[in-house]
């Protein structure tokens, strides 16, 4: 019994976790139809940004707050300068923010060097849940990822932000003519988006090692978990395809070595795909 | 997405009474390609030693990117998954001549890690297209392909070494009346060469054929081309499965040729490398595929030794203004050139 | 004399919208029909689940007799119904050649014989001066013409016209009719025309079918479909009068 709660709990963590650093990638794709592929590396931003403040001796929360922000500015400049030409042209963002990614993570590598790093752990010890044992960070961090749902839930269904902002996926010539502006919109989600990536990033910091190319796996899992989770349902779709992509690991992971379990669920997530090109929650047409 | 149909040039049409500048074209394209494969022949005349040992190597990638010209610059699907079929290939070839296996020869090995790259190509791809994923959704899986890939090398230590990756000896081909021994650089490099030019003349004829049109004519508009009667997810499933296929060859080549295999060349940041020297080197043109593997490997290896993490930065950054702002990469742009030198003599 | 065309009692539900009930129509060998109907009628539904885009929840469609129901988009064109698009859809980069030698690839002709039938099927719809320029510079009306170029040069045995006068001058419209007429007179192949622009109707001087709501609610030669009470009251009173 113990140990099914164990991997219960492990499983609903990781999904949050997963869940957590999806939310950007989810945001652009969703509101903007922008696929990030720099999303792994403001992550990775986020994490060393983090990681050098808290060498400086200031305190983990205000480390992983200014990662957001630094890594929302790098978001906005990036915009500013360059996706925002290409917005009707989703393939040729993919390779953009792709080239993004090249850059960027070279840029970690001249800034910071290629040596691993870790992030002291902020909040030790753990906390026990029926016998089933649960770090009390990564409990924070999940309640975290849930009150960040939340609030995005709340943002969208609402607030008149929300209301604006599904007009304009719906239908985004009517929205305008109705008054909303598309390119400051499209500007401030995807600057939030980026700034979701870099505050993951933070978060994430002192459960993984910190390293150039440690968003690659993470950009491939999110781009999986919005996916199989559908486009069309930013909160219920993110949180769904977390579920099953976290969940489905976890459950391999008893039975094969970790990697091994992730390519497991890899494979399952592009069968899925094949079958609900909308995302599992997603309607039919794609 | 893009402006041209194979070889020829559609802008250039829009300036100049159009079949004439057409054909000029094409021939504008071979002409620079003789250019660069005398050039490559005559490289072991002039230079000895390293050179010879390495540019090998080079010409590897540059099939590699070929195999990848033909699914992005002709049919549009770009795919991060290249490095998968390269490995896939080099593992075939490495297993086919160590004694694990009974030593089944350097061909074994070359046919074995073709046809089951071609195999898996078909069948992933098959399986999306006839559902109609396509574009970034492809794009996702490849990049699994890749990450898969990559997993799967490190993990099954049994068979391909792990991390410790595999050696692989330098074979001898044998053919008809003649016995090619790679482990001569001299004969190695006249090998990779004219298996090099094969696969480029081999991919232009494809280009030039129904199929290679009708592949563009996916790429401009599929849906069109399907309901004029073409099985679209047909024609993509091939073209993928010979891209597979071409992609494998040359890592069965470079497995015997570099010595050594190791894991991170199925992996995500290989076949990104795959997709930046294609980009920087001209999407549209086979010969731009070459030059970017060729021309970027050897300055890498140039400059890794001198400003490593400089040079790489500067490689992003190169693929950064190639995608936003020269689309043709450099030998796209390179022809665009010629027409209006031309008008000015 | 058996229907080149033979389409029983098909059906569409999409959701809560019943698209298309019970839509029956015959062609005989290289004929004209036109569809018409106001907006929601089902007319390009229907076009749909000819051309295989849509498959039907019920009935048959018969090509010369072979159940083509089922069949994916690719396979009823290759069988020579081919479709013309509402929107625009040609490939807009490629000149007018390069163009029609897709649409010509798909007969099997290569090299001399291609590019002969590619100047012929140029030349049948008013492209011949222009086989070399980008089909995205050819003014409005003349792409349109391109696409039932394409449909031609597929060698269509029935041509599926879904609105080719859209956004069309007076005159295009007008040659445009001519230019089917003469196809169909010419080349001996059938069309199913969608059409809101009347004048085309009439020139055209086919048979039509009118729907409303999904449904067929007259069918014959338009003059007497413009005598009919019923299509009067919910059609041709707003438009035509």
């Amino acid at each position: 019994m113990t140990q099914v709660l164990s991997v219960a709990l492990d499983a609903i963590s990781s999904s949050l976790v997963l869940a957590l650093v999806a939310l950007g990638l989810a945001v652009v794709f969703g509101l903007v139809r922008v696929i990030n592929m720099g999303h792994g590396a403001m992550l990775a931003l986020g994490a060393y940004i983090t990681w050098t403040l808290v060498q400086h001796g200031l305190p983990f929360v205000v480390c992983v707050i200014a990662s957001a922000l630094l890594v929302g500015v790098f978001g906005l400049v990036f915009e500013i300068v360059l996706i925002r030409h290409f917005y009707d042209k989703q393939f040729e963002t993919l390779l953009i923010t792709w080239a993004f990614y090249l850059v960027a993570t070279q840029l970690i590598k001249v800034f910071w060097g290629t040596d691993l790093h870790s992030v002291a752990n902020p909040i030790r010890g753990t906390i026990s849940i029926g016998g089933a044992v649960i770090g009390r960070y990564v409990a924070v961090v999940s309640l975290v990822s849930i009150l960040l749902f939340a609030a995005a839930a709340w943002v969208m269904y609402r607030t008149n932000v929300g209301i604006r902002v599904r007009a304009m996926i719906q239908n985004r010539e009517m929205a305008m003519m109705l008054g909303v502006r598309a390119s400051a919109m499209y500007r401030a989600i995807f600057t939030l988006g980026a700034m979701l990536a870099g505050l993951a990033g933070g978060l994430i910091s002192p459960m993984f090692s910190v390293e150039p190319d440690m968003g690659t796996l993470w950009l491939v899992r999110s781009f999986f978990v919005v996916t199989v989770g559908g486009l069309g349902s930013l909160v219920g779709g993110t949180l769904a395809g977390s579920a099953l992509m976290g969940g489905a690991t976890t459950l391999v992971s008893l039975v094969a070595q970790q990697v091994f379990a992730q390519t497991v669920v890899f494979a399952l997530a592009v069968i899925a795909l094949r079958f609900r090109p909308a995302g599992i929650l997603g309607k039919k047409a794609a | 997405m893009s402006d041209d149909l194979g070889g020829t040039r559609i802008e250039s049409v829009r300036r100049h009474p159009a079949a004439a500048a057409a054909r000029r074209w094409a021939s504008g394209e071979n002409i620079a390609a003789s250019v660069v494969f005398v050039a490559l022949f005559y490289v072991p005349y002039v230079f000895a030693g390293y050179p010879v040992f390495v540019l090998p190597q080079y010409m590897l990638f540059g099939i590699l990117a070929m195999s990848l010209c033909l699914l992005w610059g002709l049919g549009g699907m770009v795919s991060f998954g290249q490095a998968a079929f390269f490995i896939v290939g080099a593992y075939s070839m490495g297993i086919a001549v160590h004694d694990i296996a009974g030593a089944l020869g350097p061909w074994a090995g070359i046919g074995l890690g073709v046809a089951i790259a071609a195999a898996a190509a078909a069948a992933v791809g098959y399986f999306l297209f006839s559902a109609r994923v396509r574009d970034s959704y492809f794009v996702l899986v490849t990049l699994a392909i890749s990450t898969i890939a990559q997993v799967v090398a490190n993990t099954a230590s049994g068979v391909t070494g792990g991390f410790n990756g595999m050696f692989v000896p330098k074979v001898a081909l044998d053919l008809p009346g003649l016995a090619l021994s790679l482990q001569s650089d001299l004969t190695a490099y006249y090998v990779v060469f004219l298996l090099t030019l094969v696969t480029y003349v081999g991919l232009r004829t494809l280009q030039r054929s129904a199929f290679g049109k009708i592949l563009v004519s996916i790429r401009e508009n599929e849906e069109r081309t399907e309901s004029l009667g073409y099985n679209t997810a047909l024609r993509k499933t091939i073209a993928f499965a010979i891209s597979g296929g071409v992609a494998a060859l040359a890592g069965a080549f470079y497995a015997t040729d570099a010595g050594f295999v190791s894991p991170d060349l199925g992996g995500v940041l290989f076949s990104t490398n795959v997709v930046v020297w294609v980009a920087i080197g001209g999407r549209q043109y086979f010969l731009g595929a070459i030059v970017g593997a060729i021309g970027i490997s050897a300055l890498s290896n140039q400059l890794n030794a001198w400003i490593p993490t400089y040079w790489q930065l500067l490689l992003g950054l190169l693929f950064f203004v190639v995608i936003a702002f020269f689309r043709r990469g450099l030998v796209g742009t390179l022809l665009a050139i010629r027409p209006s030198m031309r008008r000015a003599q | 004399m058996t229907a080149m065309l033979e389409v029983r009692g098909i059906s569409k539900r999409f959701g809560g919208v019943q698209a298309n009930t019970d839509v029956g129509l015959a062609l005989p060998e290289s004929a004209i029909r036109c569809v018409i109907g106001p907006n929601g009628a089902g007319k390009s539904t229907l076009v749909s689940m000819l051309s295989g885009h849509v498959r039907p929840d019920r009935g048959t469609i018969r090509l010369r007799g072979k159940d083509i129901t089922s069949w994916p988009a690719h396979r009823v064109a290759s069988a020579g119904m081919v479709r013309k698009f509402q929107r625009p859809s040609f490939y807009p980069d490629l000149t007018v050649r390069q163009n029609l030698e897709i649409a010509v690839l798909g007969s099997g002709l290569r090299r001399r014989a291609l590019a002969v039938r590619v100047q012929e099927v140029a030349e049948s719809v008013r492209l011949g001066d222009a086989l070399d320029d980008p089909a995205a510079h050819l003014p409005h009306g003349r792409t349109q013409w391109l696409e039932i170029g394409l449909v031609i040069g597929r060698r269509a045995q029935i041509m599926l016209l879904d609105e080719p006068t859209a956004g069309m001058t007076p005159g295009e419209t007008m040659m445009t009719a001519g230019l089917v007429r003469e196809l169909v007179d010419t080349q001996g192949v059938a069309a199913i025309v969608v059409e809101h622009d009347m004048g085309f109707v009439r020139a055209l001087e086919a048979e039509v079918t009118v729907l409303h709501l999904g449904r067929v609610i007259a069918e014959g030669p338009m003059s007497d479909i413009e005598q009919n009470a019923q299509v009067r009251a919910v059609y041709l009173g707003e438009e035509v009068a």
